[in-house]
């Protein structure tokens, strides 16, 4: 407080800006389409960017490098049995002399092919369910409830564990067996939201206007509830190859000469003293997918949702 | 599985000289603390109802019977004191020695009467050893078939240390079986008192052998110990033996690095890695791996299909590249090592290379030219089969394999059917729902009729499985039963393997071996490849 | 606890009571549809098959079966085991193989929530931080990998390379054989909780309480200790749930690459070897484990929490 006595004021301290003030002006943004915004937001995850980055890759790589190579993933030489990484087996081979490269490849592609399958399965089955018991309510909505609810009481890996050699192994079973356990949470999310949104005003508008319930559900409620099913779905995606490792790894999965992720961890987990990099390989491609799955899901709610993002 | 012949092949431990073993053991009277390791789990402790390799090596180190196993693989009598045989071979008296069980009772003839009696009546799977197939106990198969009451059956006890059995017919290999733990004893008064919890702990048991069982962590291991009052303690040269069960073959190979396993099976996925160490060895544990052919598929009922198929298949490479674990190439229905001829030789080595001599040996271009042959006189382009095959009994390598060779052929498109070992039987083999069927067979007892038996049309619907069916076959195999002459009999069984590969009933893949581990420091070890697989009573460890 | 509380566990308590009715009826028709019967040795005449079958009461209608077992159950009598250890009793059998799984299990979860909750607490202190980033990409790593590619890894490593750790479970070493399954199970733990304790501890860092607290004078230590890390803390049990269940489904595989005699390793034996009455035991075990824990969760949370019951609509 003393300082302030000793502060002298001068003419020229103070400007007079006059009566141009402008701070009341609105400043009218420029109408960004919603999917550029996401896009924009999506950008600045770096962790996100770089997950969609890998998946790509991935991608890339399991469709083409089948074809690509001079090597079948099938083709037994025993030969060549047990090679470490060369440049003529760039994964080097396993004990019958098959090639990893190859075989890593195809294997990702059942793994992918198994995981898109199942979630697209599991986005019908559940959102219809979901849709159906959220929208009509009362005794429909309670049966349909404790349906699922006793199902969800059964830990996934015992049902697909048990589904499993009840039915006969094939990529097909596979996919059923996942489609069987993963729509629970689907329809979860979705009946909870077609209960939010079938009370706002403009689904009552609409059904003051006459609309029937098909169109009410399919035309007002399901676009309000894509995004979250998007990433709900991008978020099963890893799950969903985690299953599919794990009933190949247990034995329970697709059978030889076919190829997966978790199949190929089995034949390589048998080898995993005398040569490490059979198991390695397929362990960080499927590492990769879904820390790559994660990341990409994480950044893709955020960018959807901003309002849902954490700290 | 399994009884014996070809006795056992003592377990030489490679580098200690026997002589350097009994030099070190002398200065601890405790003995030493063997652990070993188990692929299987530990299934059943009841002598009368087990059925598996593990179990039966577990009982024997626990039990006795009238016959065992001297240090050197031989058979020498047991509980039993002397035996008494009749001249037309059928009757046995046995004279019992003064022994007891853990729980102070002393082990008589009814133990054994009891034990066998129980066999049949609680439906054991090895009740047939008692039957036609094995001993041919008087009774025994009509007990079996529930025709007349267990306690009609030619095994009675005179008095308490003397026991008669009566055989039907000669058996030549009856020493064999009384060492089978199925012909071990079981104390009745016990085992009725126990019921159904009878050797379901180490409580619920009687012990009579070389070792007690002190304890059984499920699924884990389990602990033998010394039996001090065993009538042969002085020859037990160990404290305690631990079996580690149903361990990982990788897992193992790393405690056996580590001092901390003194024998071990590995997988050959680690052949490689172990191959040139002295500590390994390969041993043959008597399983022969085949593929059953279904006559009922009329393609495969076309021998010139079923000769190509046999004819693309490399098994020299098979057993040298892929499964490196000591198999070795099949080449006919009868393994080596299950039984020696009269004449000394080996009966399998008798018959030599029956594929070769059939012409139906690994050779791809004939492999093609038979299956160009098939296909015209079956005027098709192309034919479909399903090779059947159990996940869960490690032959993954084999069926990936075999998928690979056969569809290297024109014309031939295989596709593998993958089930349990069990639904492979119960439900695919049994219904007849496969074309091909890889499946494995392990003798019963030391002669060839445990496999040739098999494929008489008389086993359509039982171990018959692809439905073979010839009369000249049929006929070989009758006259042999009938036949008093050995060496002649002999001669009609080779005929009769022979004729199996020219008729390519079944097409025979490998006889299955076994890559193990054995520490420098252990010895007396001995392996069966028919019967009890391992017998621990002689181990040493300095 | 309210009478809205109570009325609301007990019928919790009741649905979950059907739920397992139903589950062991779904259980049991499904291994009926199995293939084949336990008794799966080739040389076994149809005679003696027939002796099995009756002896264990397979040859009855599948609604008396059905029946039996019920009846039995509810006396605590799980039937015997026909393949995996003969004619031993499942309640024994099973018993020591959940003794393990459990044992692990708590143990994973402990010595994750620990981790985890230090791991979160230091990232909230040094937000923006390398120390926040390097435990942010823990958790990332740690949520996204299955627990399985840790234990390969930790078993190669620690177990295969160094020789630091027995790689295989043994139970004459309950405690040193157990220590990388444990860690290779706790990783998702402490990677949920780390970034769970994270993110809650920010919110409560930065609440108007805490800047009341702040501007009353209290030292730094005790506005931690005492009022940032208690409200951080409470909101973790919710995440204990969907965490224990999360291990559950861990051990499953884990248990077979460290080999451990645990639940998961049983249950796929006995589908292998079609020892039914095991394989519903274990089955039956994973619901309850679930149901139970899912409720605990629940009912805890609704007492922390009453809004979230009400919430649910029931």
């Amino acid at each position: 407080m003393d300082e302030l006595k000793d502060i002298e004021f001068l003419p020229d301290d103070f400007e007079f800006i006059g009566n141009n003030q402008d701070i009341m002006k609105d400043e009218v943004m420029p109408d960004i389409p919603f999917w550029l915004d996401v896009w924009r937001r999506f950008k600045k995850n770096k962790g996100a960017v770089i997950g969609a980055v890998v998946i790509i890759f991935i991608i890339i790589m399991a469709i083409f490098m089948p074809m690509l190579s001079s090597y079948k993933f099938d083709a037994i030489d025993s030969s060549q049995a047990n090679q470490g990484l060369s440049a003529t087996h760039w994964f080097g081979t396993d004990n019958f002399g098959r090639d990893l490269w190859v075989r890593t490849w195809t294997g990702t592609r059942v793994s992918l092919v198994v995981a898109f399958a199942a979630i697209a399965i599991d986005v019908v089955v559940g959102v219809t369910y979901g849709m159906i018991s959220g929208y009509f309510g009362g005794m429909v909505d309670q049966v349909m409830q404790r349906i699922q609810e006793i199902l969800n009481s059964i830990p996934t890996l015992v049902v697909l564990t048990l589904l499993m050699t009840v039915l006969e192994a094939s990529l097909t079973t596979i996919i059923f067996a996942l489609m069987f356990t993963e729509w629970i949470g689907m329809s979860r999310i979705t009946r909870a939201q077609v209960l939010q949104i079938k009370e706002e005003e403009f689904v009552l508008a609409s059904r003051t206007l006459g609309a029937s319930s098909f169109f009410i559900i399919f035309k007002e409620i399901l676009p309000n509830i894509y995004s979250q099913l998007i990433v709900m779905s991008m978020m099963s995606i890893p799950n969903a190859i985690f299953y599919e490792a794990y009933l190949s790894f247990v034995g329970l999965g697709l059978t030889v000469p076919n190829a997966s992720l978790g199949v190929l961890i089995n034949d390589g987990f048998t080898y995993f003293l005398s040569y490490p990099h059979m198991v390695a390989i397929p362990v960080i491609v499927l590492g990769a997918l879904m820390l790559s799955f994660n990341l990409f899901g994480d950044g893709l709610r955020d960018a959807l949702d901003p309002t849902m993002k954490e700290m | 599985m399994k009884i014996m012949k070809k006795v056992l092949s003592a377990m030489l431990c490679c580098a200690m000289a026997f002589s350097l073993a009994a030099c070190s053991s002398g200065d601890d009277s405790a003995g030493a603390d063997v652990v070993i390791m188990s692929e299987n789990d530990l299934m059943s402790l009841d002598s009368s109802q087990a059925t598996d390799g593990t179990s039966f090596e577990i009982i024997s180190a626990f039990k006795e019977g009238l016959y065992t196993y001297a240090e050197d693989g031989t058979l020498t009598l047991g509980l039993a004191d002397s035996v008494e045989v009749s001249e037309d071979q059928l009757t046995y008296t046995f004279t019992l020695k003064d022994t007891t069980w853990s729980n102070g009772t002393a082990v008589t003839a009814n133990d054994f009467v009891y034990a066998l009696q129980r066999c049949i009546s609680v439906g054991s799977e090895y009740a047939f050893l008692l039957g036609e197939q094995g001993a041919n106990i008087v009774n025994a198969e009509a007990a079996i078939a529930g025709d007349v009451d267990v306690s009609e059956i030619g095994v009675t006890a005179v008095d308490d240390k003397t026991l008669v059995f009566e055989l039907a017919t000669t058996c030549g290999f009856f020493d064999k079986l009384l060492a089978f733990p199925t012909f071990f004893p079981i104390n009745e008064e016990f085992a009725e008192e126990e019921g159904d919890d009878y050797a379901t702990t180490v409580n619920d048991l009687l012990y009579c052998g070389a070792f007690t069982l002190t304890s059984w962590d499920v699924n884990s291991n389990v602990v033998l110990t010394k039996n001090e009052d065993y009538y042969d303690a002085d020859v037990v040269q160990i404290n305690s033996l631990t079996i580690n069960l149903a361990q990982d073959q990788s897992a193992a190979a790393l405690q056996f690095d580590s001092g901390e396993l003194d024998y071990c099976i590995i997988s050959s996925s680690l052949v490689d890695t172990y191959s040139d160490k002295d500590t390994y060895s390969t041993i043959n544990n008597g399983f022969l791996w085949y593929l059953y052919v279904n006559f009922e598929n009329e393609y495969l009922a076309n021998e010139n299909i079923r000769k190509g198929l046999s004819a693309a298949i490399d098994r020299a490479d098979l057993c040298e590249n892929i499964l490196k674990d000591g198999s070795s190439p099949a080449s006919g229905f009868v393994p080596a090592e299950l039984t020696t001829n009269s004449d000394g030789q080996d009966f399998a080595e008798a018959c030599g290379d029956l594929l070769e001599a059939n012409g139906i040996s690994y050779d791809l271009e004939a492999a093609q030219a038979y299956i160009d042959a098939g296909l015209e006189e079956l005027g098709v382009d192309s034919i479909s089969l399903r090779l059947l095959y159990g996940t869960d009994e490690s032959v993954d390598t084999t069926a990936t394999y075999l998928q690979q060779a056969l569809n290297s052929l024109d014309g031939i498109e295989l596709e593998l059917v993958s089930t349990t070992k069990n639904s492979r039987i119960n439900t695919y083999q049994k219904e007849g729902d496969f074309d091909l069927s890889l499946t494995r067979w392990g003798p019963d007892y030391a002669d060839s009729t445990t496999y040739l038996n098999n494929l008489e049309t008389s086993q359509i619907g039982n171990n018959n499985y692809g439905c073979y069916s010839s009369e000249e076959y049929d006929s070989l195999m009758s006259q042999a039963r009938s036949e008093s002459d050995a060496a002649t009999r002999e001669s009609i069984l080779m005929e009769a393997n022979n004729l199996l590969m020219e008729d390519v009933a079944i097409i025979p893949i490998f006889e299955q071996g076994q890559a193990v581990l054995t520490s420098p420091s252990l010895s007396g070890l001995l392996h069966n490849a028919v019967g009890t697989p391992y017998i621990f009573k002689y181990v040493t460890k300095s | 606890m309210n009478k809205g509380m109570m009325k609301y566990i007990g019928k919790r308590l009741a649905i979950s009571a059907a739920t397992l009715f139903v589950i062991i009826l779904v259980l049991f028709l499904m291994l009926k549809l199995m293939p084949g019967t336990p008794f799966n040795d080739e040389k076994l005449t149809e005679a003696q098959l027939a002796v099995l079958m009756a002896k264990y009461g397979l040859d009855k209608p599948v609604i008396v079966q059905f029946w039996n077992y019920l009846k039995n159950m509810l006396t605590g009598d799980f039937g015997v085991s026909y393949v995996i250890n003969k004619n031993m009793n499942i309640s024994q059998l099973v018993g020591s193989a959940m003794g393990i799984s459990f044992r692990l299990g708590v143990m994973a979860t402990i010595l994750g929530t620990v981790v985890g909750i230090l791991l979160g607490i230091v990232a909230a202190l040094n937000k923006n931080t390398w120390i926040d980033t390097v435990s942010t990409i823990i958790s990332v790593v740690g949520v996204s990998i299955p627990s399985f590619v840790f234990a390969l890894l930790l078993v190669y490593l620690l177990g295969a390379k160094w020789r630091i750790f027995p790689t295989q479970y043994s139970s004459s070493k309950p405690f040193v054989s157990a220590i990388i399954p444990v860690i290779a199970l706790s990783m998702s733990v402490i990677a949920n909780v780390a970034r769970f304790t994270r993110t809650e501890m920010i919110s409560v860092l930065g609440s108007e309480y805490m800047t009341l607290a702040k501007a009353k004078g209290l030292d730094q230590r005790t506005l931690i200790f005492k009022h940032a890390l208690r409200n951080s803390l409470i909101p973790v049990i919710t995440i204990l749930g969907p965490i224990m269940v999360n291990i559950m489904t861990g051990t499953m595989v884990v248990e077979k690459i460290c080999g451990i005699p645990g639940l998961g390793k049983l249950l796929i034996s006995s589908i292998q070897q079609n020892d039914y009455n095991v394989t519903l035991a274990c089955s039956f075990l994973y619901a309850v484990m679930y149901i139970i824990i899912v409720l605990v969760i629940d009912v805890l949370y609704g007492i922390i929490d009453p809004r979230i019951r009400l919430g649910k609509g029931d």
